[in-house]
């Protein structure tokens, strides 16, 4: 199983401990620790999840409540119309993808939807300020 | 004291701020002032805000950013309403005394208007304008009208990039202020090349930085009211 965004206004991004996840057409943005942080990446890459998971849960003092914290993860943002399942050919687990991981940091992630923000996410997508100037110039 | 202070954070923006200037200047307004903050423009900006009228007040200083530029502009504003405006937009002819009578009617905090962009002429060839001509109403400094007191009651600017809307306005919403939604267009905002380019949901990576900015804030504002309350 896979899984791949369904909308190109949905973005994940890892900051520090976070996966932060914004579905800018609604204004939401999800939070997630611990193994997220690995999931979302290997995801992306387009990893099975079954093998993410069973080499997850292999770091887990508990595998069985490890996996089905990771279903109801994935389920959230099936749910939520974030993510949507796909079969193909995956691509192999990175190698050392866990490595310098703790098991600590690995705990099982659970998915926070916050809706506070969605006056203020719900932005003009067209408007930005530019390093090397306000506005950038057009390249000639 | 001023009624109004126009802010407009500046930064090699020669080739629009005398339009923006004069946009600002066409208002109904008779006690205001603008002030440009020039962020350290390596081009003719200064030359033309000194130039573009005697009621312009123009304060430079090294390349800081957006925010910081912004921030100098409040401390040295003098009104009791401020507005904001980048270097590039246009004001609505009617922008004022329109969204001040609105605020003052609702005795609000703060209001922001609607705003609508538009393509930068040299651009007209390779665009469709209907890309991106449209009215909408969006959370942003440009559009912003907002008490002065608030401003100073939220603190400093939060630093944090160039989505820099959203911690300001999660700040807002985190003090109880409410910011009331002015149903005019107040505000054009132009369209480069390269801004067309965040169009189509290119990652907006600066966005995730910045929610996480006001999940720490908030946390560490959790964390010392339990400090406070129960000792550390």
């Amino acid at each position: 199983m896979q899984y791949v965004l369904t909308s190109k206004q949905i973005s994940g991004e890892i900051i520090d401990d976070e996966l932060i996840v914004i579905d800018l057409d609604r204004g939401l943005y999800f939070t997630s620790k611990g193994a997220a942080l690995p999931l979302w990446t290997s995801m992306l890459a387009g990893c099975d999840v079954d093998a993410l998971k069973a080499e997850l849960a292999t770091r887990s003092d508990d595998p069985s409540q490890f996996i089905a914290a990771v279903d109801i993860w994935f389920a959230t943002f099936v749910e939520q119309g974030i993510l949507r399942p796909i079969e193909g050919i995956s691509a192999p687990l990175p190698d050392g993808f866990l490595e310098g991981v703790s098991a600590r940091e690995l705990h099982a992630p659970t998915a926070e939807v916050h809706r506070d923000l969605a006056d203020i996410l719900i932005y003009d997508p067209v408007h930005d300020f530019e390093e090397i100037g306000w506005p950038k110039q057009p390249k000639a | 004291m001023k009624s109004l202070s126009v802010i407009i954070p500046c930064f090699n923006a020669e080739a629009y701020l005398g339009e923006t200037l004069d946009s600002i200047q066409a208002q109904q307004l008779s006690d205001f002032e603008i002030i440009v903050l020039d962020d350290g423009s390596t081009d003719r900006s200064v030359e033309v805000a000194r130039c573009h009228s005697a009621g312009v007040k123009v304060i430079q200083q090294t390349n800081q950013g957006p925010s910081a530029a912004r921030q100098a502009g409040i401390a040295a504003a003098s009104g009791e309403l401020l507005a904001f405006c980048d270097a590039d937009d246009v004001w609505a002819a009617d922008r004022f005394p329109a969204q001040a009578d609105f605020l003052l009617k609702f005795g609000a905090s703060a209001c922001c208007g609607m705003s609508q962009s538009f393509l930068t002429p040299e651009l007209q060839t390779q665009h469709t304008s209907d890309q991106v001509l449209q009215s909408e109403y969006y959370r942003t400094f440009s559009a912003l009208l907002i008490r002065r007191k608030v401003i100073e009651h939220i603190g400093r600017l939060p630093d944090n990039g160039p989505d820099i809307h959203i911690p300001f306005f999660a700040r807002l919403q985190d003090h109880g202020i409410e910011v009331l939604q002015f149903n005019q267009v107040v505000t054009f905002r132009r369209v480069h090349a390269n801004n067309l380019s965040r169009q189509g949901g290119a990652p907006f990576s600066g966005y995730a930085r910045a929610i996480k900015g006001v999940l720490e804030d908030r946390r560490e504002q959790a964390r010392a009211q339990i400090v406070e309350k129960f000792g550390s």
